[in-house]
């Protein structure tokens, strides 16, 4: 008698935590908001310190702040700037020429900027890496100056 | 649409009258129902894909299809059908051919079959055999050789545990199913399923009488594990067997499993409806519109009970059919007679 | 017993590497006899990067992104106990600042590592609600990461001597709001998993792992005090601010899936506890003591150990006195519970591998390094 009490018991314990259960299903599914992002219709939320694709800074005069020190490179641990070239400017005037930053090799951790003593890198909102073939990942001075997303453009 | 019977029928006396071979029109009668039933299931099985994936994302705190055909995403499951029609069909080296060929169809055909016997109203009815729940039960049955050849012929370890598990699982869940349908025959004196629904006019749903909620109770989980649903998913179980007995299965062949298992869903939940729930009846709506209703309000709640629990593990699951339901099942039948009996005194 | 009339034989079957429940690319060669489980060989190497090869090419901070990406699912721990290793090297130490930030950090990266472990755990036993629930409770976490660091995964936030940055204007209020809405959600996991028949017998008995075999088997964290052993770094060998924090060390008796699960829901409440100390208490200050541009450490060696939510996470360090280390290497947890996973496989169901495997919450990152 003992057993067969003990099985309604379970059965009656057992049908109670499933029913608890559909419960909870049932309260999240009356829960709004939707936790969905309709991506890429609209632009995924960013944050202001996000670490995407890099971006070079101009100063106030327009020139670029980058004067090819070669201090983010060194500080990089994948390798991921592979061309520095400075102009034939000396001392303060000095400017980069050419710089390269691979996109498939960074590893976003922060570190190029931080080595960087002109405030000349940032690692930006941009959070699209992708390419088309490996040369594609590669940004060279020019696209580096780009603002992202480009005006006119959607967030992608 | 009576139009159209009208129609038929007077032109079947015409025909019969001339002499003429009156089985080629049977045939065709036999045909255009054929047809009409199919087009209706394979829709209805569209309606059932979107809305599982809309069921399962508003459950889980998010938006389901919401692209295709506009912002409810209705043509979601057209596009992955014609998907799987456009995927190479690759048939496993070493594979049983003939076997993995056909098991689809002996899965699929079945399914479409029973739905022979369900009343979708008062005057739509395919043919009301005398022995309606024993067809059920009986053609119910044979999607399970259809999985066993599907995982025999399949040449891979996991697709025969599948099978076997899907084997085990569908005989021990037949016999409470069929008790419980017992309980609901011995409720309605008849075998017939016009007569269960007659017996259930002007409101007195089975579901109302005492003792067939526990009918309703154990035909319902069973049907769960009929159809191979979580919490009885094991033949398929995806995280552990990779899809289990159709993992070898692609494209359209992998189209008609899925096709057969939402189409048997909503068989089952027609049939509960139409056992307990009264089938076609209801105040105000056209029939064929109540029995809508209640069909997908039983495949809601089975969805609803499939994205809240986990699996069962094989033997768990065999324990539960013949440890708890085949005895409780009994008794709701003894039960259901005696209650019946004292009923004519 | 005399020999059986029907002949019988073991069957091999691979869980191989692509495996939906495997954590990550794990090979696991069972042997089977029938549906039970007698034997299991787990293949590793799928995820080996060589790590420990490239940290000896890389200067000392140079480094630190390499270990973000071993336990990817907490990195911060892995940061600290490399960092932690140079800092003894150094004999440095971080500010007081630092070191509560630290802790907010690395208990920030627990809770999202056991939320990870809740989700992939009730998958793999099919309640896949659970599974989207808690990777959706993970948002707000990876939103504060975002806000803080930049990055919501590999933060890369650590550096030897302090953290990089210093929290943004009304990060704490968002913690102080994710913490008092967290406890809350755990409480609709325990109504859906923990009290679950379901969900019971599945986990409950099973996969059973004695005290004195888990201890013998070096397993440490959430398995080792699944087994009712009470053993916690952070307790034993308090490291930054934890020995001014109040929380409890979480055990459960029965040795089970079921108890190691309830040791990592019940260490997410106390994570949320030693949060919300932080946050009180977080003193004024800087974030990053004054360490030299080039790291030089003298020559010796420095073990770092954090209680990461694996277990028992360590870096050993070797320095020769220059600016990239002689030796670096990483002592896994969950290197040590995948050996202990053959004795707790065995004699159990193919349905059973899938919970036991799960309930380890190995991560194959660490595994290969």
């Amino acid at each position: 008698m003992a057993r067969r009490t003990n099985l309604a018991a379970e059965v009656a314990i057992g049908a109670w935590s499933i029913a608890q259960g559909l419960a909870v299903t049932l309260s999240n599914w009356l829960r709004r908001p939707r936790v969905t992002e309709n991506y890429p219709a609209r632009p995924a939320h960013i944050l202001p310190r996000f670490r995407g694709r890099m971006v070079h800074k101009r100063d106030e005069q327009g020139r670029l702040k980058c004067t090819a020190c070669l201090a983010c490179q060194k500080a990089c641990p994948t390798l991921a700037i592979p061309l520095i070239k400075g102009d034939d400017k000396k001392g303060r005037e000095k400017r980069a020429a050419a710089y390269v930053w691979d996109g498939g090799r960074c590893l976003f951790c922060n570190f190029c900027v931080e080595a960087c003593p002109f405030d000349a890198i940032t690692l930006g909102p941009g959070y699209s890496t992708v390419g088309e073939s490996r040369a594609d990942t590669h940004r060279d001075l020019e696209q580096l100056l780009e603002p992202w997303p480009r005006p006119g453009e959607a967030a992608r | 649409m009576s139009l159209a019977v009208g129609a038929y029928q007077t032109l079947m006396t015409w025909w019969l009258a001339r002499g003429w071979f009156g089985w080629i029109a049977q045939f065709i009668w036999m045909l255009l129902m054929a047809a009409i039933v199919t087009a209706f299931v394979l829709l209805t099985v569209l309606i059932l894909v979107w809305l599982e994936r809309k069921v399962s994302g508003d459950i889980q705190s998010r938006v389901g299809p919401n692209r295709v055909g506009g912002r409810f995403g209705p043509l979601q499951t057209a596009a992955d059908a014609l998907k799987l029609l456009m995927k190479e069909d690759i048939i496993p080296t070493g594979a049983d051919w003939v076997i993995f060929v056909l098991a689809p169809f002996v899965v699929f055909v079945p399914t479409l079959l029973v739905f022979m016997v369900i009343p979708f109203s008062d005057r739509w009815v395919v043919q009301d055999l005398n022995l309606g729940v024993l067809f059920v039960i009986a053609v119910s049955a044979f999607p399970t050789i259809g999985l066993i050849m599907a995982g025999w012929s399949s040449n891979n370890k996991y697709a025969i545990v599948g099978a076997l598990r899907a084997a085990a699982q569908s005989l021990s869940y037949e016999i409470p199913l069929v008790l419980a349908m017992v309980c609901v025959v011995v409720a309605a004196g008849s075998l017939r399923v016009g007569d269960i629904v007659a017996a259930q006019r002007g409101g007195h749903w089975f579901l109302l009488r005492f003792p067939l909620q526990f009918a309703f109770l154990i035909y319902l989980i069973t049907a769960m594990a009929e159809v191979n649903r979580v919490p009885f998913d094991l033949p398929e179980a995806e995280s552990e067997l990779v899809a289990g007995y159709h993992c070898e299965y692609s494209g359209m062949r992998f189209g008609f499993f899925f096709l057969a298992e939402f189409a048997h869903l909503f068989f089952v939940s027609a049939f509960c409806a139409t056992l307990f729930l009264g089938g076609w009846e209801g105040p105000v709506l056209p029939p064929a519109i109540w029995f809508l209703i209640k069909s997908y309000a039983i495949v809601v709640f089975i969805m609803w009970v499939r994205w809240t629990l986990p699996r069962l593990r094989i033997d768990q699951l065999m324990a539960f059919a013949w440890k708890l339901l085949v005895p409780v099942a009994l008794a709701a039948v003894m039960l259901t007679a005696l209650v019946q009996l004292r009923g004519r005194w | 017993m005399g020999p059986s009339l029907t002949p019988t034989e073991q069957v091999i079957l691979n869980m191989g590497p692509q495996h939906p429940s495997t954590h990550g690319v794990l090979r696991l060669v069972l042997t089977l006899e029938g549906e039970v489980v007698v034997g299991c060989r787990p293949v590793i190497g799928y995820l080996h990067r060589g790590v420990e090869k490239i940290g000896e090419a890389r200067t000392y901070h140079q480094v630190i992104p390499y270990t973000d990406r071993l336990d990817y699912l907490s990195s911060a721990s892995n940061n600290l106990a490399y960092v932690q290793a140079v800092e003894k090297l150094m004999g440095i130490e971080a500010p007081p600042r630092a070191s509560y930030l630290r802790v907010l950090l690395v208990e920030l990266n627990r809770i999202a590592s056991h939320l990870v472990f809740v989700a992939t755990f009730a998958n793999d036993l099919a309640a896949t609600t659970v599974f989207l629930y808690a990777i959706r409770e993970r948002e707000p976490i990876m939103d504060l990461f975002e806000m803080w660091t930049g990055a919501r995964l590999t933060q890369t936030w650590m550096r030897v001597g302090g953290v990089a940055q210093d929290i943004p204007e009304g990060w704490v209020e968002k913690a102080r709001a994710f913490c008092a809405m967290l406890p809350g959600r755990l409480d609709e996991y325990d109504r859906l998993l923990t009290g679950n028949r379901i969900f019971r017998i599945r986990t409950e008995g099973v996969g059973i792992l004695p005290p004195e075999e888990a201890i013998d088997y070096a397993c440490s964290g959430p398995t080792l005090r699944g087994s009712g052993v009470k053993y916690d770094l952070r307790r034993a060998e308090p490291y930054e601010v934890y020995d001014q924090l109040d929380f409890e060390v979480a055990t459960a008796p029965t040795c089970d899936c079921m108890a190691r699960y309830l040791v990592r829901m019940e260490e997410m409440r106390q994570s949320v506890r030693i949060i919300q100390q932080c946050l009180d208490r977080l003193p004024e200050g800087e974030v990053l003591a004054k360490v030299p541009r080039a790291l030089r450490p003298p020559a010796g060696e420095a073990y770092g150990r954090v209680e990461s939510p694996r277990g028992d996470f360590g870096c050993w360090v070797v320095s020769d006195g220059g600016t990239q280390p002689a030796r670096v290497r990483f002592r896994a947890p969950s290197f040590y519970h995948l050996a202990a996973l053959p004795r707790m496989l065995q004699g159990w169901k193919i349905g059973d591998v899938v919970a036991i495997l799960g309930s380890i919450d190995i991560v194959l990152g660490e595994v290969d390094r």
